[in-house]
């Protein structure tokens, strides 16, 4: 049971198409495919891999977002736009036992149409949210159901 | 592609020792012993082989400031503690025009010993990027005034503390 790698950072921005156009034309990302969250996203790509996620921030951001990621501050500027950092790994129940062993709350959240597993929590020193990704075939053969799946928010 | 991959992100930690205990007990990384001196506390935590997460203190400390080119106060919360976000990337020639084309302003660092050269810039929210172009020697004398604003570099004396001096 491992984290293998840092997968991706998700910014909330008040501009979500000069967030993603600075990206693009300064850092040379490509927008690419992603799930339908039920609100805006774009996600960006270095190569194959989703590195940079946006969705809209400050003080008017929808619902469906909120009920699916929350929103950890109003801030417009700076790194308090970064919702959370994610992370990639193998080992789904072990992670899940550990956290409950430790007593680290978490929510689970699972994206149907990526095959992703998701677990979310604090880092309750600095209250940095931080995400970890699992294909959703560790929960199917282990049993595992997410509180809430992206397909249930209302479109 | 010269930005290449997503690498690591530094946290400026309220308590760096229960931080680095969170991310090894919680998280399982592991402690990196291959961290340099950089003349201010903080730790390299790995996930597998790749080192992810870099922390720092929020213990005020003035060649952290200097090193990461922004003043830290005591108290930050949440992403707040996030000082950058890092990328791995190549050909630095073909970034700098890429940059100064769409007017951003950058600073560098020039690490030639580690064969590391570095951009730093600021997205339109203000999150700082790092750019690390590993295996890169090149000579900070060459970049400066190119739309680039100046650099720090870290020096080592015998027997004294690391200290930070502008490089350019």
């Amino acid at each position: 049971m491992a984290l293998e790698r840092i997968d991706h950072y998700l910014l909330q921005t008040t501009d979500l198409a000069a967030t993603r156009d600075w990206y693009v034309q300064t850092l040379g990302m490509r927008e690419g495919p992603h799930p339908d969250f039920k609100f805006p996203v774009v996600w960006l790509y270095l190569g194959d891999k989703d590195v940079l996620h946006l969705s809209g921030g400050g003080r008017n951001v929808s619902e469906n977002r909120k009920r699916y990621l929350g929103q950890e501050s109003q801030a417009e500027s700076g790194s308090g736009v970064i919702d959370h950092i994610a992370f990639y790994g193998t080992g789904l129940r072990q992670m899940i036992e550990r956290l409950e062993r430790l007593g680290v709350p978490f929510q689970q959240r699972m994206v149907d149409d990526q095959g992703l597993y998701q677990l979310f929590f604090k880092d309750p020193v600095n209250d940095v949210k931080i995400e970890l990704s699992y294909a959703n075939a560790e929960a199917k053969a282990a049993g595992i159901r997410p509180g809430l799946t992206a397909s249930q928010l209302q479109g | 592609m010269p930005v290449t991959e997503l690498n690591h992100y530094l946290l400026v930690a309220k308590n760096l020792e229960k931080t680095k205990n969170f991310y090894q007990k919680v998280l399982g990384l592991k402690l990196s012993s291959e961290r340099p001196d950089f003349g201010f506390p903080g730790y390299w935590l790995k996930a597998g082989n790749n080192i992810c997460v870099h922390l720092a203190s929020q213990a005020p400390n003035r060649i952290r400031d200097q090193f990461l080119l922004k003043k830290h106060k005591k108290g930050a919360n949440g992403s707040g503690t996030v000082d950058h976000i890092a990328f791995l990337a190549k050909k630095p020639e073909e970034v700098r025009k890429r940059i100064q084309k769409h007017k951003v302003q950058m600073h560098y660092r020039s690490f030639p010993e580690s064969r590391l050269f570095q951009i730093f810039l600021r997205d339109p929210d203000d999150v700082t990027i790092e750019l690390n172009f590993l295996g890169e020697v090149i000579d900070p004398a060459k970049w400066s005034g190119k739309g680039s604003a100046s650099a720090v570099t870290l020096s080592k004396s015998n027997g004294k503390r690391t200290s930070a001096a502008r490089q350019n």
